[in-house]
């Protein structure tokens, strides 16, 4: 059941980044002027750090607790 | 080094594909700043929502078993919100109306892989209509800009444009120094 919650939860973060990876690239890529750049930038910080505490919360989460 | 990377933010030569050569920026347009506030402000009351049901429920989640789960799925539940919210704001920066000193350059993103660029050159214009309809866009200053070309072609409707009679007027100045052969000044209406 651990390893199952652990793939969901690679699932989960695979796609985040795949999403996170779309946004980002079209605002680099296809923005014209300073909005845009500044829109990516606050997206990547903010998927960072959003990033870090699920990661953070996952971590410190004991999946046998569930059952006990 | 770090100045570099820091004026990408505060400046932009505002260049973009496909510019040719001599051509230059005159405007950069984008829909009204209300436009994207409509679907992030709605994102926002959907974060508000796990820290409701957390102020409400906060004795029977904390003492909980499923604490540490509560935790991570609203993390999740974040994560998802951001993803949202930065996609409108992405179609939102990506729908830009684009005025150079040789022709206009209308890019309309409708998702991420759907993408509709027109272009019409600016000596071609004849007649530019300004429509300002409804009680937010009269008070917010916004509206669509109707470019008419010869009778038989397509016109060309640019929506929910922020000062639309500001704009009417830097693309009619340009229209006639590009007549005129002068090259126009490149005006900051909407960056």
């Amino acid at each position: 059941m651990q390893a199952a919650f652990n793939l969901v939860m690679a699932l989960l973060y695979l796609v985040f980044w795949g999403a996170t990876f779309v946004i980002f690239y079209h605002l680099t890529r296809f923005g014209i002027g300073v909005q845009p750049k500044r829109f990516a930038a606050a997206f990547f910080l903010g998927s960072v750090v959003l990033f870090g505490i699920s990661l953070v919360f996952a971590a410190r989460f004991d999946f046998n607790s569930l059952f006990s | 080094m770090i100045e570099r990377i820091i004026a990408v933010f505060r400046e932009s030569s505002r260049s973009f594909e496909g510019q040719g050569k001599g051509e230059e920026v005159v405007l950069l347009l984008r829909k009204h700043p209300f436009i994207a506030l409509v679907p992030v402000s709605t994102i926002s009351f959907f974060a508000l929502v796990p820290v409701l049901v957390f102020l409400i429920f906060y004795s029977a989640v904390v003492s909980s078993s499923y604490f540490g789960l509560i935790l991570f799925l609203a993390t999740v539940y974040y994560m998802a919100l951001w993803l949202f919210a930065f996609y409108y704001l992405a179609m939102y920066t990506l729908n830009t109306v684009v005025v150079t000193n040789k022709r206009i350059i209308e890019r309309t993103q409708n998702g991420f892989f759907d993408r509709q660029v027109s272009e019409l050159h600016i000596y071609r214009i004849q007649d530019i209509t300004v429509l300002v309809k409804g009680i937010m866009p009269t008070t917010l200053h916004y509206g669509d800009i109707l470019v008419q070309t010869a009778a038989s072609e397509k016109e060309f409707i640019f929506r929910q444009i922020p000062h639309p009679e500001e704009v009417k007027n830097a693309i009619m100045k340009a229209v006639s120094m590009a007549n005129a052969g002068v090259k126009p000044a490149s005006e900051a209406v909407n960056n």
